[in-house]
């Protein structure tokens, strides 16, 4: 029962082991997407920071621009007639002033550059394409800003290119005369030099449905991945509605968040995308390679080994207690009563569990015996234990008589090796055959029990035995059994050698258990007597 | 043109700009006025010009025309300037009526980074062309007109032409600018588009003498009309006020 409950247990154990090590792995997993999202929500904050800081540092250095003479004046003289009256050559002039200043910002130089007059007109360009005469930017939001006096910054698209602007009125003779207003490329250079800020994270700038530049500081999240998933994203409501999404998820293993630009750029469509890729496990066995070693160092291994191996082995031992030990003793009793050493199994002497099996085994061999297949082996045993059997009228054999237990003597023997007391219902009489008659068959066993043969009767267990019983009855009467036959066998010049106490006892047990569960008694009393000048054995069965 | 005998008075403008400004004899004169005469007759009457004033109460600028910006801090030197509103392209100034068949000073197109106009008032049927003056591309998109109003990159110096239908008003954007907003509204009987400037003054420019409606545009709808008869000279109105 112990080792079938450790079954069960053990498949207990197993499965909360499988569910605890899925739980643990996808408990981690959600802890990394928890902490992915919380860090994307810091990349877009800092982001946005550096931003801000990168348009105030522009604004900061075009302040010598805007305050160099030369082009204070060229701009006033611009703005003094009614278009911007200001000659080629002194356009010219200002163009190589800006081109000078310009050079001089180094890595914040602009790759496009504006010098307008007090109404917006272009006065002078660095960098795109030549504009027309006459044109423009009076009325883009960062140059009406700047023109009214105030140093602003902004994200604009021009000519297809998305650009960071920053502008800054110009002042002469007390009045505003202009704006000088310095664009940069939201590109590869800005994105390496802002993302490199961004420990971990790959940032990306985009315009409609197109990724124009990426920093990855460890490649983890590719270009071509970013614009995959591009196209969704723009569709998502958080950013038509908020300017910026919650992290989402971008492609296998991925989470990013999504934001327009802070500017006019953000009506054309461009913004961008911070991303980093989430470590999941992917399976409870991942589990085991990322243990880091300090964790593995402080595991209790005499505990996490040492528990299992030793209830493994309570295991083992119950087992072993309980099936391998029983198993083998049923297995050396049915060995021996193969080899023949033994007449049939010892129910008594085996476990529990294979008593019925041994009672089986042995109602099967005692039918066998009955059909006369294994009486000649038995025969020739108990032969050989008792001597030859005398000849007789009759068939010896054991039965009972349904007349009362308190019946005072045993029947007398006529010759018979052993007779009923009392005819059964099916029992044959017990008379001699009439002269003439052929002799009965030798008897096939001293301690037959076949009821056809005649009446029995049961009868009283003598009074001298039951006199001598002390501590162990069944056993000294056993004693008193062999002791008396093998005097008797001596006493009619019988040979003895080879008879021992536990030939005879194996024999005297095995046909009281017959009898016992032949005719439903307690116990069964054997007696020996002289019978044709032999001894001779008789069984009784007794019922209290 | 009126001519007075002896000393003629040109009156401009004129097919045929006509200055007499000395005397000749009895004869000459007699058969310079029957000339003079035929040729008055034979030719259309012009008008002059029409002038006013528009005065617009609110000029701020609505935050819908604002964007975003990380910094915008005031430079410290010079008082900052208010951000209002452009009236130049903010008020249109149009005479509909006349005998016109082709109205005079309706040019509308790209100048400065925005439409020259936010109200385009056209002719019904009109083909307009709509030229692009900045340096920067424009796509402009307008809203009922089907495949001809679908979004367009026009480029620098390059013209977009769409032919405004009876109906409307048509609103168009840009893609690409928030700021480019503007609305076209037909007209069947539209003479002459004016200029308006900074201070509110405009100006219409010379049409046939006749009967006329002067109307004023803003967003897309007319918020001023009244009658004027236009004869010679130059005709000033009062000041419309647009509160």
């Amino acid at each position: 029962m112990f080792s079938r409950l450790w079954y069960f247990v053990i498949a207990a154990v197993a499965g909360a082991g499988l569910a605890g090590a899925f739980i643990a792995q996808s408990t981690l997993d959600h802890r990394s997407e928890v902490e992915v999202q919380d860090s994307l929500r810091r990349d877009r904050a800092e982001l946005e920071l550096w931003l801000r800081y990168d348009a105030r540092a522009r604004l900061d250095s075009l302040g010598p621009m805007a305050a160099h003479q030369d082009v204070r004046t060229a701009l006033a003289a611009a703005s003094g007639g009614r278009r911007g009256s200001l000659d080629a050559d002194a356009r010219a002039a200002l163009g190589n002033t800006l081109a000078g200043l310009n050079e001089q910002l180094e890595e914040g130089a602009a790759q496009l550059l504006f010098a307008l007059d007090g109404q917006g007109t272009i006065v002078a360009q660095l960098g795109g394409t030549t504009p027309p005469v006459g044109a423009g930017l009076g009325a883009f939001p960062i140059v009406r800003r700047a023109l009214n006096g105030f140093q602003t910054d902004d994200v604009l698209v021009y000519n297809g290119d998305v650009y960071r602007a920053a502008a800054r009125p110009v002042v002469q003779g007390g009045r505003y005369v202009g704006a000088i207003v310095h664009c940069s490329e939201m590109g590869a250079q800005l994105a390496q030099r802002i993302g490199s800020r961004l420990s971990g994270a790959t940032l990306g700038f985009f315009f409609r449905g197109e990724i124009l530049a990426t920093h990855s500081p460890d490649a983890s999240v590719g270009r071509a991945e970013m614009e995959a998933n591009l196209g969704s994203a723009l569709e998502l409501e958080d950013l038509q509605e908020n300017g910026h999404t919650a992290p989402v998820e971008m492609g296998e293993g991925r989470m990013a968040v999504y934001a327009y630009a802070t500017g006019s750029a953000r009506h054309a469509g461009a913004g961008y995308v911070l991303a980093r890729p989430v470590p999941l496990m992917g399976s409870p066995m991942a589990l085991f390679s990322s243990i880091p070693d300090s964790v593995m160092a402080a595991i209790n291994w005499p505990l996490v080994a040492g528990l299992p191996l030793l209830l493994g082995l309570l295991g083992l031992l119950l087992m072993f207690l309980e099936r391998d030990r029983p198993m083998g003793r049923f297995r050396t009793a049915v060995t021996a009563l193969g080899e023949g050493r033994t007449q049939h199994l010892e129910e008594a002497a085996l476990p529990a569990r294979f008593r019925k099996l041994a009672h089986d085994v042995n109602e099967g061999l005692s039918r066998a015996g009955a059909g006369g297949a294994a009486a000649p082996k038995a025969t020739a045993d108990l032969d050989q234990i008792l001597g030859d059997a005398p000849s007789s009228s009759s068939t010896p054999y054991f039965g009972f008589a349904p007349e009362p237990a308190a019946a005072p003597s045993m029947p007398p023997l006529d010759g018979s090796d052993l007779e009923s007391i009392a005819p059964g219902p099916n029992d044959r009489p017990t008379s001699p055959p009439p002269p003439g008659a052929a002799p009965p068959p030798p008897p096939t066993s001293a301690f037959d029990d076949d009821d056809e043969s005649g009446a029995t009767m049961v009868a009283a267990v003598p009074s001298e035995l039951l006199a001598a019983s002390s501590h162990s009855p069944l056993d000294r009467h056993y004693r008193a059994v062999y002791d008396e036959f093998v005097a008797l066998k001596k006493k009619c010049g019988e040979p003895t050698s080879g008879l021992t106490f536990e030939k005879l006892l194996t024999t005297l047990r095995k046909n009281a258990e017959t009898i016992k569960a032949k005719h439903n008694v307690d116990e069964v009393r054997f007696t020996v007597y002289e019978k044709a000048g032999k001894a001779a054995l008789k069984a009784t069965p007794v019922k209290r | 043109m009126f001519v007075v005998f002896g000393e003629a008075i040109s009156y401009h403008p004129c097919p045929s700009h006509l200055r007499l400004g000395t005397k000749v004899d009895g004869m000459k004169r007699l058969a310079l006025a029957l000339t003079l005469t035929t040729l008055g007759i034979s030719s259309t009457a012009w008008a002059g010009a029409v002038r006013g004033r528009l005065a617009l109460g609110n000029q701020t600028l609505p935050e819908s025309q604002q964007a975003e910006h990380y910094w915008n801090a005031w430079n410290g030197f010079i008082a900052a300037g208010e951000m209002n509103i452009d009236i130049t392209r903010e008020l249109t100034v149009v005479l509909r009526g006349g005998a016109v068949e082709e109205p005079v000073g309706c040019e509308y197109k790209m100048s400065g980074g925005d439409l020259n106009s936010r109200t385009m008032v056209v002719k019904t049927g009109a083909r307009i062309r709509l030229e692009n003056g900045d340096g920067a591309v424009h796509e402009l998109a307008i809203d009922g007109l089907g495949d001809e109003g679908a979004t367009l990159p026009t480029q620098p110096g390059n013209a977009r032409q769409i032919t405004i239908p009876a109906g409307g008003p048509y609103a168009i954007t840009d893609a690409l600018y928030a700021h480019v907003q503007g609305t076209f509204v037909p007209v069947d009987d539209l003479a002459a588009c004016g200029t308006v400037e900074a201070s509110g003054a405009f100006t219409l420019p010379e049409v046939p003498a006749g009967d006329y409606v002067l109307a004023v545009y803003r967003n897309g709808e007319q918020v001023h009309e009244q009658n004027v008869t236009l004869e010679a000279g130059v005709v000033e109105v009062d000041r419309i006020s647009l509160d």
